[in-house]
């Protein structure tokens, strides 16, 4: 026999299936009243960085091209400019970000 | 090997829905009206094909850490010595899927999903309840589940302390989330401690170290996202001076693995064996090259980038923005061709040991996301 006797699948994957159909998260398009994004890219550190203006502060752009405001404080034009700069987290002391931006619709599995 | 039409259960989608298999619909993508049949010595010949090119890929590690190949597999020299621990260490591996071309009892090795495997709850859980419902007399080559099960189990020893392990995937991708949840809730049943987080929710302290945002420290994580861009991003810097605080599954030798590098290595230790087809590295597209060969980037997705010539004339190719490295080209297998449909055959390793395969099938040449998963038996 090479199959599994038995499987049972248990409370996280059916917490999962459930929650699923009304996923959501906190990205946002980024977008002004009219519609319209503004977007800068920054050479910083030996590679391009971009970031788009919303509500005030430019936000880490997201290779989804959304902006996540529950993750960063938003930055000056100034700070994001600056040589070594890296966006402060909007909790606490961890900076969070720095994994996930390769993504694209693909995802991370094959 | 035989391809059967079959009749679907009435109530399939429901069924597949509530074990998870949520993605079914992506591109068509699971076909329950049709099955593969093997014979048994066919099975025990696709499971001693991948325990024999496991054992040799274990080799072509062994071969570049001796020589110091990191510039040949194009690894960040800042990653080598990360790479280097964890496979003296043998730091804890979960799984791994190798593509395989099966023609009439002729096994080759395609490629080896090291690192980021999916399509693992249709070829664990979604074609094992088929069956079930099929005719549960038979037999499929898939103890997946259960080894998986009991390998969690063998290597929670050795998870850092606090002992809780985490587990990470990309945000708005249903089928990595839904793969990623599914071992979560196989390492809860072998009794380890978990939770989840998306990738972009990994912190960093001042001092390198990985915490969730909450400041509970990461001790152990399973990532759904490949090294090959771990490396390259902002938090990647961290991972070799945080190897004794936060342990990562996969390992990063696994980094060597998912690479198509690997492919040319295989073939210049091991030019002999008769699962491997050659394969060579071209700097630049090839322009001509006697024969058949498939062309592939040394980092690619989801056969993105790939081209299959044959005497000159292109037979199929696949857009993408892979490349940048250069290309493996390795001589092209024949896939069987039932009625316009090639299988392929995923074949998987829990820690190490062959456990069982899905076979996903294309209409055309190349195996990528628009492939449909078609369950399988054997008759014993």
């Amino acid at each position: 026999m090479k199959k599994s006797q038995n499987i049972v699948l248990s409370a996280v994957l059916l917490a999962a299936i459930s929650s699923c159909s009304s996923h959501s998260d906190e990205w946002t398009d980024g977008k002004d009243s009219n519609g319209r994004t503004h977007d800068t890219a920054v050479y910083r550190d030996g590679s391009y960085h971009y970031y788009r203006y919303y509500g005030g502060g430019w936000y880490l752009l997201g290779r989804n091209n959304m902006i996540n405001r529950g993750m960063y404080m938003p930055a000056s034009g100034m700070e994001i400019a600056s040589p070594g700069f890296v966006p402060r987290a909007a909790s606490g002391g961890i900076r969070t970000g720095g994994f996930g931006g390769s993504a694209g619709e693909g995802g991370g599995g094959e | 090997m035989q391809r059967h039409t079959i009749t679907p259960r009435t109530d399939w989608e429901q069924k597949v829905k509530d074990q998870g298999f949520l993605f079914y619909k992506n591109e068509s993508y699971y076909d329950e009206t049709a099955a593969y049949e093997f014979t048994a010595a066919e099975v025990d010949l696709i499971e001693a094909a991948t325990a024999d090119m496991f054992d040799k890929c274990c080799a072509v590690v062994d071969h570049v850490i001796k020589n110091e190949l990191w510039d040949e597999f194009f690894i960040p020299k800042e990653y080598a010595d990360l790479i280097k621990w964890s496979w003296i260490e043998d730091m804890p591996s979960f799984y791994g899927r190798m593509d395989l071309a099966y023609n009439d009892g002729d096994i080759k090795l395609l490629e080896f999903n090291a690192d980021t495997p999916t399509s693992l709850l249709e070829a664990s859980v979604i074609q094992w309840y088929w069956l079930q419902d099929y005719d549960s007399r038979l037999d499929q080559f898939n103890s997946i589940h259960e080894k998986l099960q009991a390998h969690m189990g063998v290597c929670a020893p050795y998870l850092y302390a606090p002992s809780v392990l985490t587990f990470a995937c990309v945000r708005d991708h249903l089928e990595d989330l839904m793969t990623t949840k599914y071992m979560q809730d196989v390492a809860e049943q072998a009794g380890l401690r978990t939770d989840f987080i998306y990738m972009d929710e990994i912190g960093v302290d001042d001092k390198g170290e990985f915490y969730k945002a909450d400041g509970t420290a990461i001790g152990n994580i399973f990532k759904l996202y490949p090294y090959e861009w771990m490396f390259h991003e902002e938090f990647g810097k961290c991972l070799p001076g945080s190897r004794m605080s936060t342990l990562w599954i996969e390992p990063a030798y696994k980094a060597l693995w998912s690479n198509k590098m690997l492919l040319v290595y295989l073939y210049k230790l091991f030019p002999d064996c008769k699962y491997l087809l050659p394969a060579e590295y071209s700097a630049k597209e090839v322009v001509y090259r006697p024969g058949a060969y498939v062309q592939k980037p040394v980092y690619s997705r989801e056969g993105a980038n790939v081209k299959i010539v044959k005497y000159g004339e292109v037979l199929e190719q696949t857009g993408g923005e892979y490349g940048e490295e250069g290309y493996v080209v390795q001589d092209y297998a024949e896939l069987p061709d039932f009625n316009g449909n090639r299988p392929v055959i995923g074949s998987w390793l829990i820690g190490g040991v062959p456990a069982g395969m899905g076979i996903r099938e294309s209409k055309g040449l190349i195996t990528g996301n628009m492939s449909k998963f078609v369950p399988h038996f054997f008759k014993t």
